[in-house]
């Protein structure tokens, strides 16, 4: 399922100016009287008409990537950017304007300049806009209609859309590592889901979920060995190459064994998780039959992994699914990796969610026109109510995608039921999972009341949210109440 | 209300003679009342009587902007508008003295829609300004800009106190900058930089 980014454009328009803003729509929305967009660009133009306003076409040639262009025909003059700098332009322009406004003189007494940009009088009646961008410049002439004009789009547009600074939206950069850092740590959170899928997914949801913590994720001392495993506990060898290695073991030999693993703290997801590495590591397939269980004084519980490095010749990117049973009894099918529900432990064949959602965030900031909807996109969920269409549960996901920030060292999925009203309002929240709980305050699901955006329903409908570490959501029909 | 079409009845007759230095004269000199613009008394009244002027709106049309923003208590008839306006200092025989924020703000908002309703005759008025300008035309030989400027001269001197050392030439570049103004106010936001606007001169 390829993560879906709704980009949102406004068009504004005042004489011959028009002002185009992309963006993408945040939940913020849902709170403020006024759209609120994330990672906004925009493209101003000034077209062409028969009034006085006259350009500079010497410093004109330039090309969109930097920011302004110029198309042989029309417009005039046009500029294109991020946010900050519409944010820059209408400040320049308010000021300019209001100056001009409080000044007594027909002329204004003197121009104003915001980062790269100034406007300064020319004359009795026009007004030179001059923005200069990596040692060239563009610059207009305008008329007094025209500045009158270019305030007023800006006005409008200032009135009714606001927008995030950049600085309050995570770069890419800063979103990947610590994605990459949590896939890292989360592949063992993944791995339970698979082991306890059928448990969470076809039953009523435990009161508490096992995560592993840092004690299962240490390696063995050898009092441990001496002292003895669990059933399924191996030996290892004093020549291992993991033996006293500081980071432990390997993520999915950590997530495999984490579901039975004494120590599980399942009340402190969101406990750093020391010693993981940063790098995620495919889980190492087991290619033998389980050595007979060693018991082990400290916990008398199994292990199931062999930590041991993968032989040469042990294909490593086919992780085989785990081999316990769950406590529930319900054995894993063999073919969970493919279960649309069932988390893959397996980063190779199946890539983290969060790695396409990076791709998509970045998307509007590299080609923002060519990927935007010529107006705002709209998800129209057609079904509604009990068992609805996957039109709805989409529409449901797509929503509450940005919403979700994935915390660090969250090792476990937390679950949620939204009751929502046919408008998209949220009618109802109810955590799942005791993990779940203490995050329901915490901004990572829309509060009682909010309003998801671009959600319609014919009516009200109750959905599970998976909110997945590696910052996935999922969004299935509620098995409670299903018909 | 139709306005003649013959630019500068009675007034312009040194620019239509010198338009060059006309123009050098009039936008040299300093803004007839300076300090008098400082007051948004004083600066509501000035706009409302340029829109007077310009488009020809009455008490009227006014009052019934007012009704249709929901101020009627504020501007109820045209005795209490008279009286609002009868504020600014400016004019003959101030009759009230104070206006509160409240009426202010109504006066503000009545302005601006105005301005807004007429939007295309100030445009009009304002491109064949730019043009004059340019051109280095008076403005009175501009039909439009003629008619406004007597009308804005005409009911400047009936309602206003009058000074001694001035002419009615000198109401030229006043009656010009509110005629920009008014394009301002006349747009989007236009509200708020009118406001804005009465607040800045109202501190100096």
């Amino acid at each position: 399922m390829s993560p879906v980014v709704s980009l949102s454009s406004y068009h504004y328009a005042a004489g011959a100016w028009a002002l185009r803003l992309t963006g993408q729509a945040s939940s913020l929305s849902a709170l403020a009287e006024r759209v609120v967009l994330r990672r906004v660009r925009f493209d101003l133009r000034l077209e062409e008409e028969d009034g006085p306003g006259d350009v500079d076409t010497a410093t004109l040639a330039r090309s969109r990537e930097t920011g302004l262009s110029r198309t042989g025909v029309s417009p005039m003059f046009e500029l294109s950017g991020p946010g900050s700098d519409l944010a820059d332009l209408t400040q320049m322009v308010r000021d300019y304007v209001q100056q001009y406004l409080e000044d007594h003189g027909l002329a204004p007494s003197q121009g104003v300049s915001q980062g790269p940009m100034t406007l300064t009088p020319v004359g009795l009646t026009r007004h030179r806009l001059t923005v200069v961008v990596v040692e060239q410049t563009a610059a207009v002439n305008l008329s007094l209609l025209q500045l009158a004009d270019l305030a007023a789009v800006l006005a409008e547009a200032e009135q009714s859309v606001d927008w995030l600074p950049e600085a309050m939206v995570a770069s890419p950069r800063q979103r990947s590592q610590p994605r990459l850092l949590l896939w890292a740590g989360s592949v063992a959170a993944v791995l339970v889901a698979a082991v306890l899928g059928s448990q969470w997914l076809g039953q009523a949801p435990p009161a508490l979920v096992q995560s592993p913590t840092p004690t299962a994720e240490r390696l063995p001392t050898p009092d441990d060995r001496a002292a003895g495993g669990g059933a399924q506990t191996e030996v290892f060898p004093e020549d291992s190459p993991l033996e006293g290695r500081p980071g432990g073991l390997p993520p999915g030999d950590i997530a495999a064994d984490g579901a039975t693993t004494a120590g599980t703290d399942a009340g402190e997801p969101g406990a750093p998780r020391a010693g993981l590495p940063v790098v995620p590591q495919p889980p190492i397939p087991r290619t033998s039959p389980i050595p007979p269980p060693r018991p082990t004084a400290e916990s008398g519980m199994a292990r199931d992994v062999d930590p041991r490095p993968v032989p040469s010749g042990v294909p490593t990117g086919s992780p085989s699914p785990p081999a316990r049973l769950p406590e529930g009894g319900v054995a894993p099918s063999p073919s969970a990796n493919a279960s649309p529900t069932a988390p893959s432990p397996s980063p190779e064949r199946q890539p983290p969610r969060s790695a396409p959602l990076i791709d998509s965030a970045l998307a509007p900031a590299a080609a923002p026109f060519e990927t935007a909807p010529t107006d705002t996109a709209t998800l129209e969920a057609g079904g509604g109510g009990l068992g609805a269409g996957a039109d709805a549960l989409e529409a449901v996901r797509v929503a509450l995608a940005p919403t979700w920030q994935p915390i660090p060292g969250l090792a476990s999925p937390l679950r949620y039921r939204l009751t929502l009203g046919p408008t998209g309002i949220v009618l109802a929240v109810k955590p799942l999972t005791a993990p779940s709980r203490p995050y329901l305050s915490r901004g990572t699901l829309p509060q009682v009341g909010a309003v998801l955006l671009n959600v319609r329903l014919s009516a009200p409908l109750t959905v599970d949210v998976d909110l997945l570490p590696s910052g996935e959501v999922r969004v299935s029909p509620s098995p409670d109440v299903q018909p | 209300m139709e306005r003649s079409s013959q630019p500068g009845s009675h007034r312009g007759h040194n620019a239509e003679q010198n338009p060059g230095q006309y123009l050098n004269q009039s936008l040299a000199k300093p803004s007839p009342t300076p300090h008098q613009l400082q007051s948004i008394k004083a600066q509501l009244d000035l706009v409302l009587l340029a829109l007077e002027s310009l488009v020809g709106v009455g008490s009227e049309a006014m009052l019934a902007m007012a009704a249709e923003l929901g101020f009627s208590d504020l501007l109820s008839d045209r005795v209490n508008l008279w009286r609002l306006r009868q504020s600014s200092p400016l004019r003959k025989g101030q009759g009230r003295k104070k206006l509160d924020i409240d009426e202010a703000r109504a006066l503000v908002l009545v302005i601006t829609h105005l301005a807004l309703a007429h939007q295309a005759t100030i445009r009009q008025a304002v491109t064949q300004l730019e043009q004059a300008l340019d051109q280095g035309r008076s403005p009175h030989r501009v039909a439009i800009l003629g008619n406004y400027l007597d009308a804005f001269a005409n009911a400047y001197q009936e309602r206003m106190e009058a000074d001694a050392t001035s002419t009615p030439d000198d109401l030229n570049p006043l009656a010009m900058k509110l005629l920009i103004d008014l394009v301002f106010y006349s747009g989007s936001g236009g509200s708020r930089k009118l406001w804005l606007a009465l607040l800045d001169r109202s501190k100096t």
